[in-house]
């Protein structure tokens, strides 16, 4: 055997050890490669660990790199581990996370008044499940209350790389949705008409 | 032994009833907890979906069956009147010291389509997480790096309001003490059927919230052991019972 490790072997053995995912930086940091070589052995792992013949596969989330289960293998996982997954979030847990995302960061009371009710349980919820953090403060505001912003475990529960993998807020409803909108609200106000 | 027996379950005839819905799913007296806790949203559970699930688990031939009715109808009327307060925007407001804002159609419009926006963001979120569920990194902890921990201040104080702000217990006094059981207002309304059929309305007529919705479980509970017909002509028309001859 001549040399040390290969710069596949090293970025694998980096991110295994790893639960969160490790950026660019960290793994040129961690193991000696220059940034090409990373990115080089980093397009090998994928096709070595491609879903289809693997039980491990490689996650680009959070604006990193991580080796994580197969989804196919996950039952079998979590029998070993003895834990169930997660609960699914409620619709307004989604709702919340929504308004963070696209118009955040912005405080309790902003989030309630985008959805029309008090959001503050589903918020604590979201704090504790790490989906949601605390990201400075409103100093603007009364109490200076603080700002709620999306965090990299939402990043990496939702498969997206950045914020950018996300479609723009603007094109998830079409102008002629809008303009129904708008009609309905028009008819609304009218007043009826008398004989 | 049956004596210690009854102690120990004394109030907690419904700690085997479990339901499964879209929000939670576990044990009825744990769903409780966590809607008085404000863990899950009284919104987000549908009373109809459990009072269904409570009937569809009712043996009537249960030594404690109208028990566990009664613990059932207070703590679902319970749960009607907290929503049905949590829904009401006066209340709300009241409680705020707000007045409605009143808004132009142009600003009411804005609202909307921002709402109707993130709603839609939502469901992008919901099939996102749905797709990546399942994904599990390497169990690995790692040891934090002296001399690279930074803690903000701001951060820090965040984190201190948010530790101390759980250790408030939300407000409960609104829900009032439970005062009435099912078999009381069961026999009420078996006693006013006796003279024939008797109307919710004048049934209820000087009865407070709590008293006329358990009134109407007590009714079901009588429908559904055959002891008494409900009708009503059309829906939230009013609502007539009817003995069984």
């Amino acid at each position: 055997m001549t040399g040390g490790p290969d710069a596949l072997s090293l970025v694998e053995a980096v991110l295994l050890v790893s639960p969160l995912p490790v950026n660019l930086q960290a793994l040129r940091s961690a193991t000696g490669l220059r940034d090409a070589e990373v990115r080089d052995t980093l397009a090998a792992l994928e096709i070595r660990y491609a879903p289809e013949t693997s039980g491990i596969v490689l996650r680009h989330v959070a604006g990193g790199y991580q080796l994580a289960t197969n989804p196919s293998c996950a039952e079998a996982v979590e029998r070993f581990r003895e834990e169930a997954r997660p609960a699914p979030l409620s619709s307004a847990a989604h709702e919340v996370l929504s308004c963070a995302l696209y118009l955040g960061p912005l405080t309790r009371g902003g989030v309630s008044a985008v959805r029309g009710v008090n959001s503050d349980a589903v918020v604590r919820n979201l704090l504790d499940r790490g989906l949601l953090a605390e990201a400075g403060v409103d100093s603007d505001s009364l109490g200076s209350p603080a700002l709620l912003a999306v965090t990299e475990d939402f990043l990496a529960a939702t498969g997206a790389a950045s914020r950018d993998d996300f479609p723009n807020l603007d094109s998830l409803v079409g102008p002629e949705e809008l303009a129904r909108v708008r009609e309905r609200l028009g008819s609304a106000e009218e007043p009826p008409e008398s004989d | 032994m049956d004596e210690t027996h009854k102690e120990k379950t004394r109030g907690r005839s419904l700690s085997d009833f479990t339901v499964e819905l879209d929000v939670y799913s576990g044990p009825y007296e744990w769903l409780l907890a966590l809607i008085l806790r404000d863990e899950v949203e009284i919104f987000e559970v549908p009373l109809r979906e459990l009072v269904a699930l409570y009937m569809g688990n009712r043996v009537p031939e249960r030594p404690n069956t109208l028990e566990r009715d009664t613990d059932f109808a207070g703590s679902a009327a319970s749960l009607v009147l907290l929503k049905s307060r949590a829904l009401s925007p006066a209340a709300e407001a009241e409680a705020d010291g707000d007045e409605e804002e009143s808004l132009s159609p142009e600003q009411l419009a804005e609202k909307l389509s921002r709402y109707l926006k993130v709603k839609r963001g939502a469901e992008t979120l919901r099939e996102r997480f749905e797709a990546n569920a399942g994904f599990y990194s390497s169990g690995q902890v790692l040891r934090s790096r002296p001399g690279r921990l930074r803690i903000k201040p701001e951060r820090l104080i965040g984190t201190a309001r948010r530790v101390f702000s759980r250790l408030t217990e939300p407000p409960v006094s609104h829900l009032g003490q439970i005062t009435v059981t099912l078999q009381d207002l069961a026999t009420l309304i078996r006693t006013s059927l006796a003279s024939g059929p008797v109307s919710y309305e004048d049934l209820t007529r000087n009865m407070d919230r709590l008293n006329s919705a358990v009134a109407f479980a007590a009714a079901l509970s009588l429908a559904s052991e055959g002891r008494l017909t409900l009708s009503q002509p059309e829906p939230l028309g009013p609502l007539t019972f009817e003995p069984v001859p």
